[in-house]
Parts: C-alpha cells; structure tokens; sequence
C-alpha cells in the first residue's frame, strides 16, 4: 500500500514536470517564433525605406564629404557609402531572389542589431571581401539553407548601385574559423553566413560577381 | 631689336653700376634718379632647344627700394630682408647676394609676389618702383632644375616704363622626382576611471601592404612586406614616410595599420585596423602629387589613425578578454568600455562584450534544439509518471 502510494506520488510528480517541462518547450518555440516575426517585419520595414530613398536618389549619406569630393582615389577603395535610416546606418539592400529574399544591410554588426536586419561582418562589396551576417530568422538568413549553387543574389548599394553575384557553394564552416571565414584572398567576392538549426556551426554561402570585367 | 637694345642698355647700366660701386661712386652717376617710376620685369623660360617651358612658379622678393641719401641714390631695406642701407660689398656680389637673400626668404611675406609659370613660359612683373630684387624659383617645371636665385637691379628709369628682360634657358634635371607621404598615428592611452597609476607597457604596430611589393618606409616581414613598430606609453607612432616615384603615377596603394595584441593582462587592445589609401597623380604642371584616405574596418573615415588602450588598475581584476571592438566610435578610436554596440560573441544581454574575447563567429542561430529537448524530455517524463501511476494499481484520477 505504501508502495502503491509512493509510485503514484512519483508518477503525479513526473507527469506535472514532464508538463512543465512540455510547457516551456511551447513558450521558447512562441518566443522564437514570435522573435523572428518581428525581426522580419522590421527589416521589411527598413528595407522599404531605404528602396524608397534609392530609387528617388534621397538616401541620406552619412558621409557625403567622401562621396562628394572630387578626388582621385579610384572608388573601389573608398569607403562604402551609408545611408540613414531612423538614425540607423545602411549599406544597401541584399537580394535573393531565389528564396525571396529583400533586406537591408547595416554597416556593422552588434547582437542588438542582427535582431533587426542583416548586418556586415567584415570587409567591403568594394574590394570583393564582403562578408554579411545575419540570425537564422525566416525572414533574415534562415532560407540560407535551400541556397543552391548557381543562384542569383544582387546587393544595392544605398547610391543606386549594384552589385550582381552568382551562389559559388554552400559550405559549413565551424564557429572558430574566424580567418577561413573572411580570408579575403579566397576566390569569392562575398559571403553570407548564419547558424545552422543547431547552431554548432555556421552555414556560409560564397557568391562570385558576375559583372565585373 | 628694341628689346635688345633694352637689354644693352640694362645691361650697361648695370655694368656702370658696379664700375662706380667698385670706384665708391654712386652706382647712378651723376644723374638725378627718377625714383618714382614704374619699372617691370619679364621673365621667359625656355627649354634647351628654345621651346617655351611652362609649369612652376616664381617668386619676386622685393628686397631694397631706391632713395636718395644725403643726394645721392642707395638701395635701402624694405624691411622683411634687413634694416639700413644695402652694403656695396653685398652689392659687388650679387650671386653670393643672392644666396644670402633666398636662405631667409619668405613667400608668404609682404615683399613676396608668386607667379605662376603659364603655356607661353613668360612671367611678367609689372608696378614695380626702383630697387632691388630677388628673384627665386621655388618650384620648376617637371624634368627640370629651379632656377638660381638672382638680384635684380632696376635703375633709373630713361622715361616711360623700364622694363628688364630675360630669357632664361632652364637645365633639365636628372634627379628623379620623388613625393614622399606620411601617415600620421597616434596612440593613446585611457585610465578605466578608476584611481592608480597608469603602469607604461610596449605596444607593437604593424603596417601592411596588400601586395609585398607596394613601397614601404622600411620592411621588417619579408613573407609579406610589413613593417612592424614599438612604441612605449602613448604619443605618435612614426612608420616613416613611404617614398613614391614616377612610376607610381596613376597606380593607388592600401595598407592596413594595426596593433598587435600584447600580452600584459592590465591593458586592452585596441583591435581596430586603419586603412590608408595614397593615389600618386601629375600636378597640372607635370609634378608629382599624392591624394591620402583614411578609414578603419567600421566604414568610418579619419583624418589620424589612433589606437587606444584601456589601463585598468592592477587592483581590480581586469576583464577576461584581451580586445577591444567598438563600432560606434570612430575617428580610428577602437573604444573602450562597454559599448551595446560592441561586436563580440556570446549571448548579448547577459554579459559585456569585452569581457568575451573575440575567438568564434558570432552566435547567429535561434535557441532551436532547447524546444526539442524540453520537448522530448517532457514527453518521457510525462509518458514514465503515467505508467508508474497506472503500474501503481490506480486508473483514475
């Protein structure tokens, strides 16, 4: 009897914590995806904007005095133009269209920001070393993982430029290979990269200009 | 003909000058000088073959102006050149003259006027009042030697307007015209707030080019042409200038300026990296110039490229990590403290990005595999509580 008691006891308690335990599961998966629903509505938003003020020629230069002086250097090292957006810095509009894909690019990242938009990790869609981040969010880099070899993918730079690539490969690259990750002497002009689903390691997808002579 | 005839004239005026300066006479004779007149002065520069020769400058000092003493004419000071009467031994030596002159010139001085040397390789210089002159060339044409300088003596007017003329034939010069270009960097180093004094360490900087071959102050690293620099405490940092020739024209050159982490636990590292862009071009008149870009890996240009460093006081434990890497801040800083905006890896909200050293790619991935885990675990526990409550001989409940 006292048994009897004492597994029924047991058995109340498991299934209250195998509840609890299902319960949290159902809150992390609403926060999740409550997160990424946000995060895409802001980058739509952004992204928005700034199409806006690039096809009008209104994008607000944040740095107008090395855009406007007229000067030698070649542009392709110059520093990339930014625009402003609610007091935001941008780099340009990333598309995939293959997944359906539009967002903004910030100019540097920070984890606060990559809860908005797509960020640059490193280097410059200048001079070919250009290396964008973003959260494994539907609406940010998540599609990442159906990018196939062969895919088109453009970024437009906030003065109406752009930018035209080709998906090289997808490979995984683990979270330590910081300098495999950027090696600027690759044969690739600009990476995207995210975690992969469980975020052990980082899926990077290698584009190639197509409009560069 | 006339002008020839001028130039005689000038020319045996000048000759009587010295003859009476020689004898003690006055340089003008016995003529009453016209003190008040107009005088010019051409200048025309050619090439050895007779070609006009453009491009440069000359400036026109004037250095003594002619006025009667005690009835007799005599070159007196302006004043940017010395005070008094000009003496009659500086005046039998004009070249030695000369040289003494444009060792103490001044083109941005009041007796100074600059002329631009244009198409037709004449300068003219014209409302001129009697006197003496310095004529300097500071800059010649590209492929050629500047001019020596030279007094020039405009006496007495004859009436009407005097002018002294000379065809110059320019030396073309065999020194290869280089241009050299510093970056300017600065090293500063911030206390964290907090008392005590700041301990002076070494700090090392790199400079490297994007090809081994790009002109270099010196090279330290022959794998990839870097040169590498101490430097004790703050202040500048002086790689030296980087010396470019005629064969940089046309080509733009990029290095990376950065610091290379040390490893005395009381500091952080700045790890930002500066990049200087220097573009070599032809001036108008065929001179070497140069055109420099400064801006760090966070897209920000700067005028200097600063690197700083966070002291903090031995007494506290400093943070774990070794970097700093703050976007937010530009102007080359690397920042210090505990920026929101600082990129390093690790969850955000709970912990300080410096105190995170930057080893990994940034953690971009939801927390997916909690859900499946919390999932799966609930379900066993949940399924193991069931059959025990059944196993127990209760079915209801």
């Amino acid at each position: 009897m006292k048994a009897s008691s004492l597994k029924k006891k047991l058995g109340n308690a498991l299934m209250i914590a195998g509840l609890l335990l299902i319960c949290g599961a159902m809150i992390l998966l609403y926060y999740n995806r409550w997160e990424s629903s946000k995060a895409g509505l802001a980058s739509l938003n952004i992204r928005n904007a700034l199409a806006e003020a690039i096809n009008e020629g209104t994008a607000e230069l944040a740095q107008p005095e090395v855009q406007a002086v007229e000067n030698t250097i070649p542009d392709e090292y110059l520093p990339m133009a930014v625009g402003v957006v609610d007091d935001t810095r941008y780099l340009g509009i990333l598309e995939i269209p293959s997944l359906e894909l539009s967002l903004p690019v910030r100019e540097n990242w920070d984890y606060n920001s990559l809860k908005i938009s797509p960020c640059r990790y490193s280097g410059s869609y200048k001079t070919g070393d250009f290396v964008v981040c973003a959260h494994n969010y539907d609406k940010h880099f998540g599609p990442l993982r159906n990018a196939r070899a062969g895919a088109e993918v453009v970024f437009i730079s906030v003065t109406g430029e752009r930018y035209s690539y080709v998906i090289s490969n997808v490979e995984t690259v683990q979270p330590t290979d910081i300098d495999y990750m950027i090696d600027s002497s690759a044969d690739w002009d600009m990476t995207l990269f995210t975690c992969t689903t469980g975020g052990r390691t980082r899926c990077a997808v290698r584009c190639i200009r197509t409009d560069q002579n | 003909m006339k002008r020839i005839k001028l130039t005689c004239a000038v020319l045996l005026i000048l000759l009587l000058a010295f003859t009476h300066i020689a004898y003690g006479a006055s340089p003008y004779g016995s003529s009453t000088p016209d003190y008040g007149r107009s005088c010019s002065i051409d200048v025309v520069l050619k090439t050895p073959d007779g070609k006009p020769l453009p491009g440069g400058r000359l400036v026109l000092y004037s250095v003594a102006k002619l006025r009667d003493d005690g009835g007799s004419p005599a070159f007196f000071y302006t004043g940017d050149f010395g005070s008094g009467r000009v003496s009659d031994d500086d005046l039998s030596d004009l070249a030695g003259f000369a040289d003494r002159l444009a060792k103490s010139a001044d083109p941005a001085s009041s007796s100074a006027t600059e002329r631009s040397i244009g198409g037709t390789g004449r300068v003219s210089f014209s409302g001129l009042s009697t006197g003496l002159y310095l004529l300097t060339q500071p800059r010649s044409a590209a492929g050629y030697q500047e001019l020596l300088p030279a007094v020039i003596m405009l006496p007495q007017s004859t009436g009407g307007t005097l002018t002294y003329s000379v065809d110059v034939q320019s030396k073309p010069s065999t020194k290869v015209e280089t241009i050299l270009v510093d970056p300017p960097i600065g090293k500063r180093i911030d206390p964290d707030g907090k008392t005590g004094p700041m301990e002076d360490t070494l700090f090392t900087f790199k400079m490297t080019p994007d090809k081994p071959d790009y002109p270099m102050p010196f090279v330290t690293d022959p794998t990839d042409g870097s040169a590498t620099l101490t430097r004790m405490g703050a202040g500048e940092v002086e790689f030296g200038f980087i010396e470019f020739g005629p064969d940089s024209v046309g080509k733009t050159y990029r290095y990376t300026l950065w610091e290379v982490p040390g490893d005395n636990k009381d500091y952080d590292y700045d790890l930002n990296q500066i990049y200087v862009v220097i573009t070599i071009g032809l001036e108008e008149d065929g001179h070497l110039k140069y055109e420099r870009l400064m801006y760090d890996k966070y897209n920000i240009p700067m005028e200097e490229a600063t690197f700083v460093n966070i002291f903090h006081s031995p007494k506290e434990e400093p943070p774990t990590g070794s970097g700093i890497d703050d976007p937010t801040t530009g102007g080359g800083i690397g920042g210090g403290g505990s920026g929101d905006d600082s990129g390093s890896i690790g969850d955000d909200e709970d912990i300080d990005d410096n105190d995170v050293p930057l080893a990994n790619l940034p953690q971009t991935g939801q927390l997916w595999w909690p859900v499946y885990l919390l999932s799966a675990l609930g379900a066993v526990f949940f399924l193991c509580g069931f059959t025990l409550r059944k196993s127990s001989g209760d079915e209801s409940f």
